[in-house]
């Protein structure tokens, strides 16, 4: 009784932990499935066409890739360099705990009220106005605290006697971090960098009142300027389009590309974690 | 040492730009709590608490506008209970499992596997809410549409799923072996030494994973809004649509007037999102911290 029991538990258990890995192949068979009709090198490669039941999503895709490219422009060396303060610099005091519980305490603001502040803030106070460069600006600050986290994480982990070595050479904090705590924790900052890029890719909340628009005719490398974007694309094909069945499939080859890439982002992030782990 | 004034220039340079980074990071939680506050504070002004706290919501009305909040409350409850009720014992079994009887070296696989989980942009999750899980709903239980409540909190379970179990499986690994072998050398099976001697070191880490998935589900948009059906109605059962918090947000913001009394208030509603996110995140933080003193 008490073994069949047992085999019972570990039987649910397992189930449990699958359902993980199940679903992650079944979401991408899924949206593979509905859309393979459509996808092709000209669907990637083709903008959305007749009041988009036809054609591609390049308009799209080059507009998520744009403002990642800003996203990771802007976050990147605010969020690498207050990791550094946070591990290298920041004395034992009321400043530096103030310090570290906003930021932590930024990791927990809802994607949403990003955009909300986004659009109170950029659009409006600092009157950039629907803008690609509004929309990076909300999602660098959402980055920020993943970005922080990981560089300071990596950063501590750089072996004291290499650091004391050069100081006492005679070596500037500035010329100990660029020259030995850079080399050691590039790895660790590159995979809290993509970690949080592969998350800005697939935000919509924090894009969706600041500057992304459904419909755009020509891609535009003005950041001042609105911008398509996949996720809102998928979201504007599965949810306001009137002809459903005729995008739905496009909704779904836009989420499978989108998803691939979010994907590959991450696992890139995840191959520097790795790196840092073998370190150790 | 002749390059020693500009070494400790440069020493200069390189802590202050540091540090004016970390400050902007954090001044932009300031920043934020202010622009929403402001005009959240003006609506305050103009409705009374007593119509906020109302049933009914009705931003457009010629003749009387009516701003209760109520509906959503009550649907980003409904869909955060929901999914919490189905995806608590779930990530208990995983967090079990991946700790207890997955080998050591495959551990990195289970940070990968609830990763790639976390990774799915939520967009992807509300287009499977939309095609799949809402229809099967509509099927089960035989209903016109199968945006519900229940869709969303099925949704939301798959989505909170990473954060509960990585905080489980952190707070089981940190347990010291030699209780769970002290309760095997008595003759309990894995199984109950799981259950009974370790879950009571990580009680503490349980109620603490419940709240920040709680703050998680809570605050999630697009999968929600459409998954649900977006009728700013209270939902008597989880087969009828709803409303969430961040869904009125997202759905209504665009199309106001800013400045507008209806602007305002959404801005109050976001405040209202952005506190009690705060709040469970904070408690949820004091938990882990209180434990860890404990332990050591």
């Amino acid at each position: 009784m008490n073994r069949i029991s047992e085999r019972l538990w570990i039987l649910f258990s397992a189930v449990a932990y699958s359902i993980a890995v199940l679903f992650v192949i079944w979401v991408v068979v899924y949206l593979f499935s509905l859309s393979k009709n459509v996808i092709s090198l000209s669907f990637i490669f083709s903008r959305p066409t007749l009041g988009m039941t036809e054609g591609g999503i390049v308009t799209p895709l080059i507009g998520s890739l744009y403002l990642a490219l800003w996203v990771a422009v802007i976050s990147a060396p605010i969020g690498v360099l207050a990791g550094v303060y946070l591990a290298e610099f920041a004395p034992d005091n009321g400043v530096t705990r103030l310090l570290r519980s906003t930021i932590r305490t930024l990791s927990g603001v809802p994607a949403i009220v990003y955009g909300l502040f986004g659009l109170a803030f950029f659009v409006r106070a600092l009157n950039m106005g629907l803008s690609l460069l509004a929309s990076a600006l909300t999602l660098s600050i959402m980055n920020l605290p993943v970005i922080i986290t990981t560089t300071e994480e990596a950063v501590r982990l750089v072996p004291t006697a290499q650091k004391e070595g050069a100081i006492s050479l005679g070596a500037s904090s500035w010329r100990v971090w660029r020259d030995i705590s850079f080399r050691y924790s590039i790895s660790g900052m590159l995979s809290g960098i993509f970690l949080a890029l592969s998350r800005a890719l697939g935000e919509t909340a924090p894009i969706l009142l600041t500057g992304v628009v459904f419909y755009q005719p020509s891609l535009t490398l003005d950041p001042r300027r609105t911008f398509m974007a996949l996720p809102y694309h998928i979201f504007i094909l599965a949810t306001q389009h009137t002809n459903r069945t005729k995008v739905l499939p496009i909704a779904a080859g836009a989420g499978f590309i989108l998803l691939m890439l979010v994907l590959a982002v991450r696992v890139l992030g995840y191959i520097y974690k790795r790196r840092v782990q073998q370190w150790l | 040492m002749n390059n020693s004034s500009s070494s400790k220039t440069e020493d200069k340079i390189f802590r202050s730009v540091a540090f004016a980074a970390a400050a902007l990071s954090a001044a932009a939680v300031f920043l934020i709590i202010l622009f929403l506050t402001w005009p959240a504070l003006k609506a305050l002004l103009e409705v009374p608490v007593a119509e906020l706290w109302h049933t009914r919501w009705n931003p457009a009305g010629y003749t009387s506008q009516s701003w209760g909040i109520i509906p959503f409350v009550a649907g980003s409850l409904w869909v955060t209970l929901i999914a919490l009720a189905l995806a608590v014992p779930v990530a208990l079994l995983a967090s079990v499992f991946s700790t207890q009887f997955v080998p050591e070296k495959l551990r990195s696989m289970t940070d990968f596997i609830f990763g790639t989980l976390a990774g799915i942009p939520s967009v992807i999750m509300g287009f499977l809410a939309l095609t799949v899980v809402g229809p099967l709903i509509a099927k089960v239980f035989g209903l016109n549409s199968g945006l519900t409540v229940l869709n969303g909190g099925i949704i939301l379970s798959i989505m909170i799923m990473p954060t509960m179990v990585s905080t489980l499986a952190d707070a089981f690994e940190k347990i010291d072996p030699i209780y769970a072998e002290g309760a095997l050398a008595l003759g309990a099976t894995k199984w109950q030494a799981a259950l009974t001697v370790l879950y009571r070191f990580v009680r503490p880490a349980f109620f603490a994973s419940i709240l920040l998935s709680f703050g998680r589900a809570i605050g999630e948009t697009m999968a929600v809004i459409m998954a649900i059906g977006n009728v700013a109605l209270i939902p008597r059962s989880p087969l009828q649509p709803g409303e969430t918090l961040t869904g009125v947000l997202a759905i209504e913001m665009a199309e106001t007037v800013v400045g507008s009394l209806h602007y305002n208030v959404l801005f109050l509603i976001g405040l209202l999102l952005l506190i009690s996110t705060l709040i469970v995140n904070y408690l949820s933080e004091l938990i882990t911290q209180r434990t860890r003193v404990k332990v050591q």
